[in-house]
């Protein structure tokens, strides 16, 4: 279907890049289990919105391994459209886009497909926990999220295991969004950052992963679609760690539960939550940043720098 | 005997001035000795570009470009388009000719040139302003605003005569018969929006060609398919470049709809902000080729400018396209 | 080749103001209505909000109209004195008739963009819309080789030309908007201009000019003999 809004590409449709043979997949350098990728974050990239922030998982990223990048900005508290019923709280919406580029494959469409969809209100409802809505009442908070680049593991979860793209994709935008919200100045009790663990099978050396003697599934912290191996389940979390609570929690997987006598549910969300925990470090620290350079310029200020006079 | 104390002046934050009367905030400021812009610029400084390639894993090609608070990434990702039986040369198509000029249309078509890019749709460029890059825009239909900038982006890939993407990189050949095609998806997602998206936009594109690069294809007689070699990676064969430089034009002496005053002069604004942009009504556009000859001259919205501004904004695109091409030549 | 140009006006009785204009293959109807009521959206407490809707020969709207209706926006808003009606909307449709070729080739949108002006302007001086002053367009071809300057060209003759302009000018030769496209030096730009003023600009010593069929093309000339014609027949009633 043609788009009349934007230019569209040939009638009859287009196919993506089939290979002959396969590409050769960088392999990630192996890491240990718990051993968690460096993150850059940096807010206050788009000044005409309110608060915003970029987030890039690894930086820097081994040369020619995908990443993960996405932007967010917040808009508001801005008043509701006089349409709107009255709110006692600030009303928060969140809209996570992928950008058409992002993806491996296949090209991502303009149109908000399900999947943004459900990540948009499994973002919002990971945030409006941490944020003080009783403080503004008949407002609106916007958050945007694009996102630029992704590792991968998008598609569907088969027999050979779950992917975990899109729970990085979430936890990413979970921390990216709470750095803009804090850039914006809104009231918030607390920082909500994310964290992705896995139970993760990885093959013996130079055995067959079909082997009848598989080894135990072991906890890894941030893992990557890039990084090989079996991810039986996987848990992501929106964690505030000021207040140690759980704003979101989303698995999949197959996990035995304290019921059936097996600890792979709560050792999945402990491993989330020390992921997330160290991810609230970087976010302090993008957020006290931007706190620091707001003190200097204010300061600047006084000192006489000011705007041109008006005669 | 104490005088009464004079009764304090009506007075408010500059802030508040700008968003009161944006008019006079702005030409207060260009009336000024010597004239500066809110932003503090001089009338005829241009903000300076960054550019960075190929940060995306997953596009052929990209950029992101920052000048100024304006910020945009552009990706471009290449998709096939593959013929159906007898479909690459004329074989196989009814054509139905109203004169001898559609008929050289055709032929013209057929030698190659812009009219296999334009009628097969193998340019597929889109902007993006839905990202949160401002308050004005939202996710959704593309606005107005950016259809049409979307449109002069189209126009400027595809221009007549500038050629800057020749269709034979594009075309997929197997024994002199066209089997196939690339489809270029070059889509710009603006960052942060503070005026002047297009020069900005433009130069992103350009970096983001300039980096593209496409695996080798060919034709599988097996499958009758396109197949893609992995390891080997080619370039795309670009034309003369081009760059753009926006300006906007004032008065110093029109407030608001008024009539010119006396001693008013014209000002240009190159490069202007998103407040600027609000301000002028009139705007001129002027894109340079390789070698300093022009390509595109745009000019609406008021009777401003005349032959002597219009050279003016020449002489000044001339030097603009020298910093653009230092700066994607630098960067890819 | 000078292709023709004819213009009617006031040919849509349910519209405030219409006019057609023809150049070439090229033929395009517009209307006005307005001064009406503005969306609160528009409204603007000091001026009239104007908009241009361009509806196309086939098909629906598409980026390509959206263009075409920012483009005659920036050529016919600064004409308009639109503080004369503060809170309303003046309403411009442009509808294209006929286009010189195919729908994919660039220079078949370049040859609307005059006609579509003009038949604007007709419109708006139709509906009597007070103006600041009257515009008039034209096509340029700069040729290859040759450099010579062709006025209203045709689709062959783009085909072989260096550059195209869209040019338009004021009743006394001011510059009011430009659309160039092609590969040229400035000093050819100047040339360019001044042949498409010579066409535009309204001679001052009068309206006899037309007389001549060598004239009729000048569309400046053309539009003051349409209004003049209409400014005639409305005051019949007083000879």
């Amino acid at each position: 279907m043609t788009d009349r809004r934007r230019i569209n590409g040939p009638s009859d449709g287009t196919t993506p890049i089939v290979y002959a043979g396969v590409p050769k997949a960088k392999q990630l350098p192996p890491r240990a289990p718990d051993a968690l990728r460096k993150i850059f974050l940096k807010t206050s990239l788009t000044p005409p919105a309110t608060g915003s922030s970029f987030l890039e998982l690894p930086s820097p990223a081994p040369a020619g391994t995908p990443t993960l990048k996405l932007t967010a900005s917040v808009y508001g508290p801005r008043p509701l459209p006089p349409s709107a019923p009255f709110s006692p709280h600030a009303r928060l919406t969140a809209e996570l886009k992928f950008a058409p580029f992002s993806t491996p494959h296949k090209r991502r469409g303009y149109v908000r497909d399900a999947v943004e969809r459900d990540l948009s209100v499994q973002l919002q409802n990971a945030l409006v926990k941490s944020i003080k809505t009783a403080a503004y009442p008949k407002s609106g908070i916007d958050i945007f999220i694009t996102v630029l680049d992704c590792e991968g593991g998008l598609d569907g979860d088969d027999d050979d295991g779950v992917e975990v793209g899109l729970m990085n994709v979430l936890a990413g935008a979970i921390t990216c969004a709470s750095a803009a919200v804090a850039d914006a100045g809104i009231e918030c009790v607390d920082l909500v950052s994310g964290g992705v663990a896995a139970l993760v099978r990885r093959a013996p050396a130079g055995g067959d992963a079909m082997d009848v003697d598989l080894p135990a599934p072991v906890v890894v912290l941030d893992p990557s679609p890039a990084d090989g191996g079996q991810v039986v389940s996987a848990a992501v979390v929106g964690y505030m760690a000021g207040r140690d609570e759980v704003t979101l929690l989303w698995t999949k997987g197959a996990m035995e539960t304290a019921d059936q006598g097996g600890d792979e549910l709560d050792l999945l969300m402990d491993g989330a939550i020390t992921t997330a925990t160290a991810v609230r470090l970087v976010l302090n620290e993008a957020v006290k940043e931007r706190l620091l350079l707001g003190i200097a310029r204010s300061r600047l200020k006084k000192e006489g720098g000011g705007d041109v006079l008006m005669s | 005997m104490e005088s009464p104390a004079p009764a304090p002046a009506l007075s408010f934050p500059p802030q508040t001035f700008q968003k009161l009367s944006p008019s006079s905030y702005l030409l207060r400021h260009l009336q000024a000795t010597p004239p500066t812009r809110p932003s503090g610029r001089s009338p005829s400084a241009f903000r300076e570009p960054t550019v960075h390639t190929n940060s995306l894993s997953h596009a052929h090609g990209s950029a992101v470009v920052r000048t100024g608070d304006t910020a945009v990434v552009c990706g471009v990702r290449a998709e096939i388009l593959s013929l159906k039986y007898g479909d690459g040369k004329s074989q196989g198509r009814v054509t139905v000719l109203r004169s001898n000029e559609d008929e050289e249309l055709m032929n013209d078509e057929e030698d190659g040139g812009e009219g296999e890019l334009r009628s097969r749709n193998l340019i597929v460029t889109n902007l993006e302003l839905g990202t949160g890059c401002s308050r004005d825009y939202h996710p959704g239909p593309p606005s107005d605003f950016a259809q049409t900038t979307t449109s002069r982006l189209h126009r400027l890939i595809l221009s007549s005569t500038s050629s800057l993407i020749s269709p034979s990189s594009l075309r997929i050949i197997h024994d002199d018969e066209i089997k196939a095609y690339w489809v270029l998806y070059i889509d710009v997602l603006c960052i942060s929006l503070d005026g002047n998206v297009l020069d900005t936009a433009w130069a992103s594109i350009i970096a983001a060609l300039r980096s593209t690069r496409l695996p080798r294809a060919f034709w599988d007689a097996d499958s009758e398919s396109v197949l893609c070699d992995p390891e080997m990676k080619l370039g795309l064969q670009l034309g003369p470049l081009c760059f753009t430089a926006s300006f906007g034009v004032v008065s110093t002496g029109a407030e608001e709809d008024g009539e010119e005053q006396d001693g008013s002069k014209v000002v240009i604004l190159s490069d202007p902000d998103e407040f600027e942009e609000g301000v002028c009504e009139e705007a001129v556009m002027i894109c340079i080729r390789e070698g300093g000859t022009i390509a595109r001259i745009e000019k609406g919205g008021g009777l401003l400018c005349g032959m002597e501004g219009l050279g003016e904004c020449v002489r000044m695109a001339r030097s603009r396209y020298e910093t653009w091409e230092k700066a994607v030549r630098d960067a890819v | 080749m000078v292709s023709s140009n004819a213009a009617s006006i006031g040919f849509l009785p349910r519209a405030d103001g219409s006019g057609s204009f023809v150049s070439g293959r090229t033929s395009i109807i517009a209307s006005v209505t307005g001064p009406m009521e503005v969306r609160i959206r528009d409204e603007h407490p000091q001026k009239a909000h104007v908009e241009v809707i361009v509806r196309p020969a086939i098909g629906v709207t598409s980026t390509r109209e959206k263009y075409l209706e920012a483009r005659l926006l920036s050529a016919l808003k600064p004409l308009i004195l639109r503080s004369n009606h503060p809170r309303t909307l003046i309403q411009i449709v442009v509808q294209v008739v006929q286009t010189a070729g195919t729908d994919e080739n660039a220079s078949t949108t370049l040859l609307l963009l005059a006609p579509a002006m003009n038949a604007a302007v007709l419109a708006l001086l139709d509906a009597a819309v007070p103006l600041k002053s009257v515009l008039a367009a034209t096509t340029v071809a700069f040729m290859k080789g040759s450099g010579g300057v062709v006025v209203e060209p045709g689709l062959d003759e783009l085909k072989n030309s260096a550059s195209t302009h869209v040019l338009a000018f004021t009743s006394t030769g001011q510059l009011g908007f430009v659309e160039s496209d092609g590969e040229f030096e400035y000093e050819d730009f100047e040339r360019v201009v001044e042949a498409g003023r010579g066409v535009c600009s309204v001679e001052q010593k009068g309206h006899h000019a037309m007389d001549t069929e060598a004239k009729y093309h000048a569309v400046g000339e053309l539009i003051r003999k349409i209004m003049s014609q209409k400014v005639e027949m409305d005051m019949r009633w007083r000879a």
